[in-house]
């Protein structure tokens, strides 16, 4: 690539667990995923306007989210203006053959990634153990020290307020030490451990001073006197050990950096220009509010005239021109395009170096398009602005990308020049993609490829190649597994004699189907017909033999492989075997 | 003989702001079997004619000069009962919006049937034998005549809206937008279905789209409106490749093309016209390079440029004055 790379995305996913009832949560152990966007390999130049393509579902506007963590990723890496030596080191160590240390790369510059490391059942049983033991000496001991020392009970409630205060800094203090993991969510463990070690050693420190029998502690007068101070004890316990635990853990992230990069001040960096501006404007502020809010919110702006400065440069830039009469206006006072316009400028005014533009034209009028379009233009010229342009439209990817990359299914089927991709596409999806863009002209009418039904649900991925089952040019090697193949069989047979035959059909593994019970000419029959029909029935072709046994017919297929995004010629990648 | 010819219609709406003229002297045809594209950008009026010919206004419009003749009727002056008559049995319509046009608790299947038991005046057997053949000439299983409109994708939805329209066997379609919020590949399908519908059936087709190219592809004939009124009128090819309007020649060129070179197309500058209080003389002048005094001082005709071609524009009547040196 001529350009050095700013925004590089490697297997880049993010995964929206599927909701479920509390009996299926505990019926099936892994939750089940919508994999909106499922490992994106990316490279946008610096100063590049990069167009993501695709049908909507596809998953574009989730990676441009996920890039700037508006969603959280599941997985993979970004990495925002990192120097090529690091990109170089990364892609060895993920080949193995580097020096470095993936994990240490992928910590120091990635932006997606996250201290993550699975529990265990075994880890999850001896942490529980340990805590318990723990809390057991922990609680026993204190109770002792304060009935022979104290002499329990305190005469004065606050006391017990205090109390609660210590045990809460003892637990917090040991409880974040190693060898528990620094997780944000382990303070609040420690703080339900506080409430149980002051209750406890309360408890006890009132049995082994003397003071009650253990059979009558929850008669005592303590508690019927006290309740207050103990509930008071009780909540100071909670909040202590959580706060307290919370900073040590963050102390000890920093300390063995295992934060990762944070996002808060990169996001000055990264700014997204939404679809619609009729919703994504606050109706109840005005243009002035939408457009310093960035400010405020990252402590920029020292004063209001300064604020003030900043926000009439960025409304000028966006081409509101002049700046002050569009200060204190609402939205609904704006035509659609100037409404657009304070989107945009509401992302300019932090002097971002990277735009995620999604769909920022599909909701306005055809006439006034370019002139948005032009603004983004004139911006990369101003301020070397790179672009994410997410959109549907191909012939606006045309006439406005550098390059393009196309989206099935939350990957990418396809990536290259604009004029290399749509002038010469290779893979079938991009092929049916361009050839089905109307043209305004009606002496041009193009060959379409139409395909076949529509995208699959991307919680129900298909195996193999994700876009085979619609793939006018699908092969053996594809992915298809028996029970798509026996729904073609039966699918060509309806209405013909072989109907009958083929309904008692059964798909008992992924790699072969079964006839249970067939007449002798069974096998010449489905011979003749996947002879026939293959060339319609794509799903056919993956058959590799049918065999007799038992008295039935065993029909085997195939072994498939999924695509991988490889480098076909220069600048252009394809996902699709028939390039393999 | 056209079948549908529309003579000077006006449809106003009355607002706290004022009458907006959404439709305001309106002109065209629609011949036997033929496809006539309505273009225009938003708020050019061209769903309220559509509206207005249905007579299927909100209840602040009104129709309040023009006339609807089809085969010898009057749209705009039957009375309600005969017009009743004529509405899906005669002339139906394709509702813009098919993600919010179904009613979301009522089984697809009823929906499309309801139309058939009015007017076909069949029982519900009938009707729902109707339904299956219907749902199998848009490419949808009969068994799925069962599921809600939430069981259904877009592109499904919008093969229930055509089924729906094509109920009682209507000489007439009214397509309103019928692609828009519709992937490229969806919006391909469902265009060759109405295609494939439209030589089957022999129906007359009124489309209404804002995106030209999808036009260009589908249509016979075409009008482009602009602010109230159809600014262009004439076959497709003579719109798109003779265009005698400003309006029209600006329009075109504002799409991307991606046969065409890799630039960025033109725009045209300034807004929509207000349509309560609209430009004096031309409707256009305010946004035309070509403007001059006279397209203030008075409003063009629709006059004939060619043959079955017409626009509404001084320059093809008159010289203009030269310009003068800026």
């Amino acid at each position: 690539m001529a350009r050095e790379p700013y925004l590089v995305l490697r297997d880049f996913r993010v995964w929206f667990e599927k909701r479920r009832g509390f009996f299926e949560a505990l019926r099936k152990a892994t939750p089940e995923y919508v994999r909106a966007v499922d490992g994106v390999d990316l490279d946008v130049g610096r100063g590049e306007i990069f167009c993501l393509v695709g049908e909507s579902g596809c998953g574009k506007t989730t990676t441009g989210k996920g890039i700037l963590q508006l969603v959280p990723p599941t997985g993979g890496d970004v990495f925002v203006d990192v120097p090529k030596t690091v990109l170089d080191e990364y892609e060895a160590a993920k080949a193995g053959t580097g020096s470095a240390d993936l994990e240490t790369i992928r910590r120091q510059h990635s932006l997606s990634w996250k201290e993550h490391r699975p529990w265990t059942i075994p880890q999850f049983v001896l942490l529980g153990i340990l805590l318990a033991v723990g809390t057991l000496i922990g609680t026993t001991v204190p109770a002792f020290v304060t009935a022979a020392v104290f002499h329990l009970p305190f005469t004065d409630g606050w006391s017990y307020v205090g109390y609660g205060v210590v045990v809460a800094l003892l637990v917090a203090y040991f409880g974040s030490m190693p060898p528990t993991r620094p997780t944000p969510r382990i303070t609040l463990v420690l703080g339900g451990l506080a409430v149980l070690a002051f209750n406890l050693s309360a408890d006890l420190g009132l049995v082994f001073s003397g003071y009650v029998d253990a059979g009558g502690l929850y008669q005592s007068r303590i508690w019927g006197d006290q309740t207050l101070a103990m509930l008071g004890g009780n909540l100071l316990a909670i909040g202590v050990a959580v706060f307290v635990g919370r900073i040590l853990i963050w102390n000890r992230l920093r300390e063995e950096g295992l934060e990762g990069i944070q996002i808060r001040g990169l996001r000055q960096k990264l700014q997204i220009i939404f679809q619609d501006p009729y919703e994504s404007l606050n109706p109840k502020h005005s243009v002035y509010d939408i457009v310093a809010e960035p400010l405020i919110v990252n402590g920029l702006g020292r004063n209001r005239a300064e604020t003030e400065a900043r926000v009439e440069q960025a409304l000028a830039d966006a081409g509101l021109r002049p700046p002050r009469d569009f200060l204190f206006r609402y939205p609904h006072e704006l035509s659609g395009g100037q409404r657009q316009r304070v989107s945009i400028a509401g992302a300019l005014v932090l002097d971002p170096e990277f735009l995620v533009a999604d769909e920022p034209v599909s909701m306005l009028d055809v006439s006034i398009r370019t002139e948005i379009l032009e603004l983004l233009l004139e911006l990369r010229e101003k301020k070397g602005l790179t672009y994410l342009f997410i959109t549907h439209d191909l012939s606006l990817a045309w006439v406005l990308a550098d390059r393009i990359g196309v989206m099935y299914l939350g990957k990418i089927v396809e990536e290259g020049p604009t004029r290399e991709l749509i002038k010469n596409p290779r893979h079938p999806y991009t092929k049916a993609l361009v050839s089905v863009v109307p043209v305004p002209d009606p002496d041009r009418r193009r060959q379409r490829i139409i395909l076949k039904g529509e995208r699959p649900d991307p919680s129900d991925i298909p195996p193999g190649c994700r876009f085979h089952p619609r793939c006018p040019v699908a092969f053996e090697r594809c992915g298809w597994i028996a029970e798509e193949v026996v729904t073609e069989l039966k699918d060509l047979s309806v209405g013909t004699p072989e109907e009958g035959l083929f309904a008692g059909l059964r798909a008992d593994a992924p790699g072969a189907f079964t006839l249970p019970s067939a007449p002798p000419d069974a096998e010449a029959t489905i011979r003749r017909l996947i002879e026939a029909k293959r060339e319609e029935f794509r799903g056919l072709k993956a058959i590799r033999s049918i065999e007799r046994a038992d008295g039935g017919i065993r029909v085997s297929l195939h072994e498939f492989t999924e695509p991988e995004l490889k480098a076909i010629a220069p600048d252009v990648k394809v996902s699709c075997h028939l390039f393999a | 003989m056209p079948l549908l010819t529309v003579k000077g219609l006006k449809t106003h709406f009355q607002t706290q702001e004022g009458t907006v003229r959404a439709v305001d002297g309106v002109d065209f045809t629609l011949g036997e079997g033929e496809s006539l594209g309505l273009a225009g950008e938003s708020g050019c009026g061209k769903t309220t004619a559509a509206l207005s010919i249905m007579r299927l206004l909100p209840s602040n419009g009104k129709i309040v000069d023009g006339t609807i003749d089809y085969v010898g009727y009057d749209l705009a002056k039957v009375t309600e009962g005969q017009l009743r008559a004529i509405r899906w049995k005669h002339i139906s319509i394709i509702f813009q919006g098919a993600m919010n046009a179904l009613n979301p608790v009522k089984r697809i299947g009823d929906q499309i049937a309801e139309p058939i038991v009015i007017h076909d005046k069949v029982d519900k057997e009938a009707a729902m034998k109707r339904v299956g053949e219907l749902l199998e000439l848009v490419g949808i299983h009969r068994e799925r005549a069962q599921e809600y409109p939430h069981e259904f994708s877009g592109g499904m939805r919008q093969r229930v809206m055509i089924a729906m329209a094509l109920a009682c066997n209507p000489r007439i379609v009214i397509a309103d937008e019928p692609v828009t919020a519709l992937d490229v590949m969806i919006q391909a399908q469902i265009l060759e279905l109405l295609e494939r519908l439209k030589r089957e059936l022999d129906l007359s087709m009124i489309l209404i789209s804002h995106d030209l190219s999808v036009m260009a592809e589908t249509c016979d004939s075409m009008a482009i409106m602009y602010a109230g009124k159809i600014v262009e009128r004439g076959s497709v090819r003579d719109v798109y490749k003779d265009a005698k309007h400003p309006y029209t020649k600006d329009l075109i060129g504002a799409f991307p093309d991606i046969e065409g070179p890799q630039t960025l197309p033109a725009y045209i500058p300034g807004l929509l016209p207000s349509l309560i209080n609209p430009p004096l003389g031309c409707r256009f002048h305010p946004r035309c390079k070509y403007a001059w005094q006279l397209c203030v001082d008075q409003e063009p005709g629709l006059d004939p440029v060619g043959a079955d071609h017409f626009a509404a524009c001084h320059l093809n009547t008159t010289t203009p004055p030269p310009k003068e040196a800026t």
